[in-house]
């Protein structure tokens, strides 16, 4: 009997510890850091990995972006994943989430016969977290979003604890279904150097726009294809602490302050 | 006193007054882009004046050497309150005695450091951080010297023993992603581009097979690699309340097989669980000699004795990194001869004829 076919969706961002922000522009300069996969994708490649381990046939990571993502495919194959797939064409270029939702259900389609998709719960560059769900509507596939723990695995269904608001959610969902999960789901492990050798050399399967064209119109993709823009990205003020120093002679002063303010934030009622 | 005078990026050099921090220095640099300091002892919060007197160390010094090595100038204070500037934006000098070269490592003894201008270099655009684990030091120790052999000069080699790294990342809330063996290797490696890197880390991973590694793992991201360092420069603070001590001892790399073996055995001699850790490729390590019941066990001074004889039997040093201080003033007469002892009083002397400096510190007497 043939085990779970599991993919894994990675997107390539920008190593967001360097990279610079223009303030002014509300951009990303992506070409001032190095790259890096998603890390909460990496959690995701991570939890599939760990679950193909004991039900699993394969991996298959699957990355739409441009050329130079093909490392971070090979970087996910280095930590598991025994198939990558990069989908790419210039045809793809400025799709906002609805159109690469689009590409990548497409892609899913093409490869075809999962059982479970996986995908981090956002990236760090977009912070949109709309991706894995709109993938999963696009396929007509349950979903959980948020997953922060997998209960219990068969070759039919999943159960997954959900984190949502201030709660926990215990959801069973039947095969083929799609997770986004939290960092909180894994621990990524770093590839032993002989699997990082072997990764740099492997074969990685490139799907273009006229793979895909019997599951995908032209309109679809592209800026012609994303209803949305990024119109601006705001970096929130470094946060900074304050201190109030008090002196013996002004405790009660200091008292009185200090409950005021517990009182304003609703930790003291 | 902690601005950063002058990046001069002709010259690669940096010019800053020496309460200027560690920290602060990465931080200009990094703005810069281009151009690093190599130095790094673990503690961000290390104030460059501090890391001259000191004559700092820290895992980089396998390739890039130690503040010794990067040190172009420096103001320093007499005690007389008489100011001197030694040295200068030169990558040569043979001109007189070297007078800075004696206040670097003096411990605050001969002078204050009031400004210090360090060489920089290009960054390495390609680098990566790997563990290689081992069932035992020996073998661990034994695959060193063949890797420095094979002309491949990483940018760090630390031993662990794994013990310690498991305390540091749960202590950190990070998980030490080396599983197998007990002992490991962390070798920061560079290269001149992607290849050439991982030429450089297939060569290492060869020659540790050769000598038993049963695993290794490798971290390319920034953030990966700056975990891995974190454990490392961590792995003191779950012990600190365990710990009755920790040595600093240098021998000559090829020594350090057999001195780790001496110190299992003063560690079975004595009852004392030691563990070590070191920039191993430097053969400098760090035993941890543990406290018994909370309290210094009787034996620590015999103890201790005993391995800083050892170190200087194989020609080694009692301190590499940490200095004599106060705590270690005592042995200055087990690894120098009184002749030496005379001469570097008289340079206690000419520097600080009352003695006003840091008294106490390599000298229990003060000059005068």
């Amino acid at each position: 009997m043939n085990g779970l076919k599991i993919a894994v969706l990675v997107k390539q961002v920008p190593d967001m510890d360097t990279v610079k922000f223009d303030r002014e522009r509300g951009v990303v300069d992506r070409k001032s850091a190095g790259t890096e996969v998603n890390p909460f994708d990496l959690n995701a490649l991570e939890e599939a990995v760990k679950i193909s381990e004991c039900l699993g046939d394969e991996v298959t990571a699957i990355s739409m972006g441009p050329p130079n993502a093909v490392k971070a495919v090979r970087e996910c194959m280095a930590r598991g994943a025994s198939r990558g797939v990069l989908v790419s064409d210039a045809k793809f270029g400025g799709s906002d989430t609805r159109a690469t939702s689009m590409i990548l259900a497409a892609a899913v389609r093409k490869l075809g016969g999962f059982d479970l998709i996986l995908c981090g719960e956002k990236t760090v560059d977009g912070d949109t977290g709309q991706v894995g769900p709109e993938v999963a509507e696009n396929l007509g596939i349950p979903y959980a979003c948020f997953v922060s723990r997998v209960a219990a695995a068969d070759r039919d269904s999943i159960r997954v604890e959900s984190e949502l608001w201030d709660g926990t959610y215990e959801k069973e969902i039947l095969f083929p279904a799609l997770l986004t999960v939290t960092k909180e789901i894994s621990e990524p492990r770093l590839p032993s150097f002989q699997e990082k050798m072997k990764a740099r050399k492997a074969a990685v399967t490139t799907l273009t726009f006229h793979d895909l064209a019997p599951f995908l119109e032209e309109t679809a993709v592209g800026f012609q294809g994303s209803p949305t823009k990024v119109k601006k990205i705001e970096i929130p003020p470094e946060l900074k602490r304050h201190g109030r120093i008090f002196r013996d002679d002004a405790v009660p002063q200091a008292t009185d302050e200090l409950v005021g303010i517990l009182r304003q934030r609703r930790i003291l009622a | 006193m902690n601005r950063i005078i002058d990046l001069d990026e002709k010259n690669l050099m940096i010019t800053m007054e020496g309460g200027t921090t560690l920290s602060q220095l990465l931080e200009a640099l990094e703005k810069q882009g281009k151009l690093f300091f190599p130095i790094h002892p673990g503690d961000e919060g290390a104030e460059v004046g501090g890391m001259v007197a000191t004559n700092a160390g820290g895992t980089r010094a396998v390739k890039h050497g130690i503040m010794r090595n990067h040190v172009k100038a420096v103001e320093i204070v007499l005690a007389t309150g008489e100011i001197l500037h030694l040295g200068g934006k030169l990558l040569k000098n043979n001109m007189g005695y070297d007078l800075m070269q004696l206040v670097m490592g003096s411990e605050g003894t001969l002078g204050v450091i009031t400004e210090v201008t360090l060489r920089l270099y290009g960054k390495s655009e390609f680098s990566n951080t790997m563990l290689v684990s081992f069932q035992s030091r020996r073998e661990a120790s034994d695959a060193v010297p063949k890797v420095l052999q094979s002309g491949i000069t990483p940018l760090a080699c630390e031993y662990m023993d794994r013990e310690l790294t498991l305390a540091s990342a749960k202590d950190l809330g990070l998980v030490w992603p080396a599983k197998k063996g007990s002992v490991d290797l962390m070798f920061i490696v560079d290269g001149v581009n992607e290849d050439n890197l991982y030429e450089n880390c297939g060569k290492i991973v060869d020659i540790c097979g050769q000598y038993g590694a049963v695993d290794s793992v490798v971290a390319e991201s920034a953030k990966e690699q700056k975990d891995l360092l974190a454990v490392r420069s961590n792995c003191y603070v779950p012990y600190k309340s365990k710990v009755a001590d920790i040595t600093d001892i240098a021998v000559p790399p090829s020594a350090v097989p057999d001195f780790f073996e001496d110190v299992r055995k003063i560690g079975e001699k004595y009852d004392n669980p030691i563990v070590s850790l070191g920039h191993i490729a430097d053969g400098n390590m760090h035993n941890f000699l543990m406290n018994r019941d909370g309290k210094l066990p009787e034996n620590y001074e015999d103890m201790k004795k005993e391995i800083y004889q050892t170190a200087i039997r194989y020609g080694g040093t009692i301190t590499a990194e940490h200095g004599t201080g106060k705590t270690r003033t005592d042995y200055m007469s087990l690894q120098f001869s009184p002749k030496e002892l005379e001469i570097m009083r008289s340079i206690k002397k000419a520097f600080d004829p009352n003695g006003i400096l840091n008294p106490g510190t390599i000298f229990h007497e003060t000059a005068g």
